[in-house]
């Protein structure tokens, strides 16, 4: 920080403090006013640790009912093998958007990997390309992204209440998987699903990877595909990102 | 002040806006009051939001010291621009640094009150607005005319010959062909980008990240494919914790589209990190006063920096229903608008805002933090009835004024009154 940007800081909190009548921080401490939530958060934890079959196929029958006012398509699949088949019907049966050629981009991913989603797809001559490790050529995977048909992504928590998945950034996971291509696939296992934003920000917060982790450079939630309703308030989807949305949960059963 | 008045006259006498101004109404007012009922905690919910956001005003000088420690910890930078010269400087200044030449933007109030898009153009760069409504607004050389539908005053015929003229493609007016025609032109822009300008829903303080919400997908576009990112708030945009983030987006989508959640919300805490492929390289964050602290310093109105710009009091206010947004001559219309305006830009030159509304109360019951506008709409009045040295208010007419003063004095003593009552008569019998 350059000592001019510390004195702009000082000035502008200044005046603010002037403005509030406190001449002084006054021993106001932000850890002392806003850290209230601790207990709820631990109470949400347990609930959500101690979630059975029962409560999450629940979850999962709120998350198909919450999705279908918003496009958003949530298929219940037994295992991953049906979940690559699905997704190469899915490949096969729709029209590529940005290039003459069916592509997949996908996210180096534990779960995207165990679908063989490239052995599945090579049969109908469809690429899948997947983020480069070492980064050799970031800007190739860009247009991959951008001309891909279909873009594959997993979520670390997928969010009943308002239908919401949650994808935090990591390597190998790029948000553009997520944007660029015309459907956005998403795939997860059931025992992905909570049911609220609360909890969501508690697992963020509190929970056991929270630490090491937080919120990531980015944190998005997605809740179906991309629309818009500014032209004469008619609604149309595909305004700029995925104009079709599919999440797959894996039930496992 | 003529330009409200006539403006209100030209809107009040366009009956296709009259319809889209009812249609917006009953679609987005009334969702959002359906959408309060279903919330989990009930409607109540925005009571506890309203203490929620007066508690952070009340600290705000805490909170923004943390959210500048957290943001500068998670790599971005932080600039405090105490007017609006200041934060268009600084965003000049980030993009002469890396050699911008091309912006993308996503709706921001804020660029729109600081006029940031003037000045870059003046710089020699190319700024787009991404969001579809402020594309269109854009393309028209407009200004938006609600917070949440910028092209709510333009029809499908409009915006078919408006891209048949400037993006070349086929006179058209069906939404999903020219919404799609759109959807390319602006693809283009984003994938040319080297930098992208937000404005930001809701930052939080402990995270350091800012929250930004959109249903189309260009905030994302903005915020991923741009190796710079410029965030700029105003500087009552922030909460606490994730704790409070949780009750207010939810309440800002519902208030903003009667939606449980916004399409997409990007939680931005920094620039992208070793090993990542997309994300701003370098992100900086511009926190703006520009008049708000002499807000905060009265206590009559610190209570409008709960706002969160939603636009829930627009979506059932009478008067704009009638006068649309282009009447109010700012940034900021509607009911919001009739308070800020005045507190930012002078409350004689935009006396005619706060005197035009009607004391209803529909925008109290809309607003997801439960603003009392009407009580402040009063205090300005009140203002400009009486003059007031704090704010360089003129009182209104001093003629006005001696003839209440009169008025009371003879309403307080029986014998004054009917002395008065015996000459009215006189004078109209």
């Amino acid at each position: 920080m350059n000592p001019e940007h510390i004195s702009n800081q000082s000035t502008f909190l200044r005046k603010i403090r002037t403005a509030l009548g406190q001449p002084a921080a006054n021993g106001r401490n932000f850890y002392d006013l806003f850290s209230g939530a601790r207990i709820e958060s631990s109470v949400l934890l347990n609930r959500i640790k101690s979630r059975s079959a029962v409560d999450r196929k629940l979850l999962l029958d709120r998350l198909i009912h919450e999705g279908n006012p918003l496009n958003l398509k949530v298929v219940p699949v037994p295992t991953a093998a049906d979940t690559a088949q699905a997704i190469a019907e899915l490949a096969r049966d729709r029209s590529p958007e940005w290039s003459d050629a069916r592509s997949l981009v996908a996210w180096r991913h534990p779960l995207i990997d165990s679908l063989n989603l490239s052995e599945r797809l090579k049969s109908q001559g469809i690429p899948v390309y997947m983020p480069d490790p070492d980064l050799a050529d970031p800007g190739l995977f860009r247009l991959r992204a951008q001309t891909a048909l279909i873009g594959v992504t997993s979520a670390d928590y997928c969010i009943a209440e308002s239908a919401s998945l949650v994808l935090k950034t990591r390597p190998g996971q790029p948000r553009m998987v997520s944007l660029l291509p015309s459907i956005h696939v998403a795939v997860i296992t059931e025992d992905r699903m909570i049911e609220s934003l609360k909890e969501c920000y508690a697992l963020v917060k509190w929970g056991p990877d929270a630490e090491k982790e937080g919120l990531t450079c980015c944190m998005t939630l997605i809740s179906g595909p991309s629309k818009t309703a500014d032209i004469e308030a008619v609604m149309v989807h595909g305004a700029h990102g995925p104009r079709e949305m599919i999440i797959y949960v894996i039930s496992g059963a | 002040m003529q330009p409200y008045i006539d403006e209100a006259r030209k809107a009040i006498s366009n009956f296709v806006l009259q319809a889209a101004l009812a249609n917006l109404q009953d679609r987005l007012g009334k969702g959002a009051a359906a959408a309060y009922l279903n919330l989990p905690e009930g409607p109540e919910l925005r009571l506890k939001a309203h203490d929620l956001r007066m508690q952070a005003i009340n600290n705000l000088d805490v909170l923004l010291e943390t959210l500048a420690v957290q943001v500068e910890k998670n790599g971005g930078r932080v600039i405090f621009a105490e007017d609006a010269k200041a934060a268009v400087g600084a965003c000049r200044e980030i993009a002469r640094k890396h050699g911008v030449r091309a912006v993308v933007k996503g709706k921001s109030m804020v660029t729109e009150e600081i006029g940031l898009n003037a000045s870059l153009i003046a710089d020699g760069i190319e700024v787009t607005e991404t969001d579809l409504g402020e594309y269109i607004v854009q393309l028209a050389a407009e200004h938006p005319s609600h917070i949440i539908a910028p092209a709510i005053h333009k029809t499908r015929n409009e915006i078919g010959t408006l891209f048949a003229e400037k993006l070349g493609i086929p006179y058209g007016n069906d939404p999903p062909t020219l919404t799609w025609a759109a959807r390319k032109a602006l693809r283009e822009k984003f994938l040319a980008a080297d930098m992208g300008i937000t404005g930001c829903n809701l930052a939080c303080a402990e995270t350091g990240h800012i929250a930004i919400l959109s249903n189309e997908g260009n905030i994302r576009m903005a915020t991923t494919l741009p190796s710079v990112h410029v965030a700029i708030m105003g500087m009552e945009r922030v909460a606490a914790t994730l704790e409070d983030h949780d009750v207010l987006l939810r309440l800002l989508s519902r208030g903003a589209a009667g939606q449980k959640m916004a399409g997409y919300v990007s939680h931005i805490s920094g620039p992208r990190r070793p090993g990542h492929s997309d994300g701003s390289e370098n992100y900086y964050l511009i926190i703006l006063d520009n008049g708000r602290s002499r807000i905060l310093a009265d206590e009559r109105f610190r209570e409008i920096l709960c706002c969160i710009r939603c636009g829930a009091c627009l979506n059932v206010c009478p008067v704009y229903a009638k006068i649309g947004g282009h009447a109010y001559g700012s940034t900021y219309c509607g009911p919001v608008g009739a308070v800020v305006t005045p507190l930012l830009t002078g409350v004689n030159r935009s006396r005619d805002l706060c005197l035009g509304e009607t004391l209803c109360g529909a925008c109290r019951e809309a607003c997801p933090v439960h603003i009392d506008i009407p009580r402040m709409l009063l205090e300005l009045r009140s203002m400009l009835a009486d003059g007031d040295a704090s704010w360089q208010v003129r009182r209104n007419s001093l003629l006005e004024k001696a003839g209440w003063m009169i008025w009371s004095w003879m309403m307080q003593d029986r014998r004054r009154y009917e002395l008065g009552a015996r000459l009215m008569k006189r004078i109209f019998p």
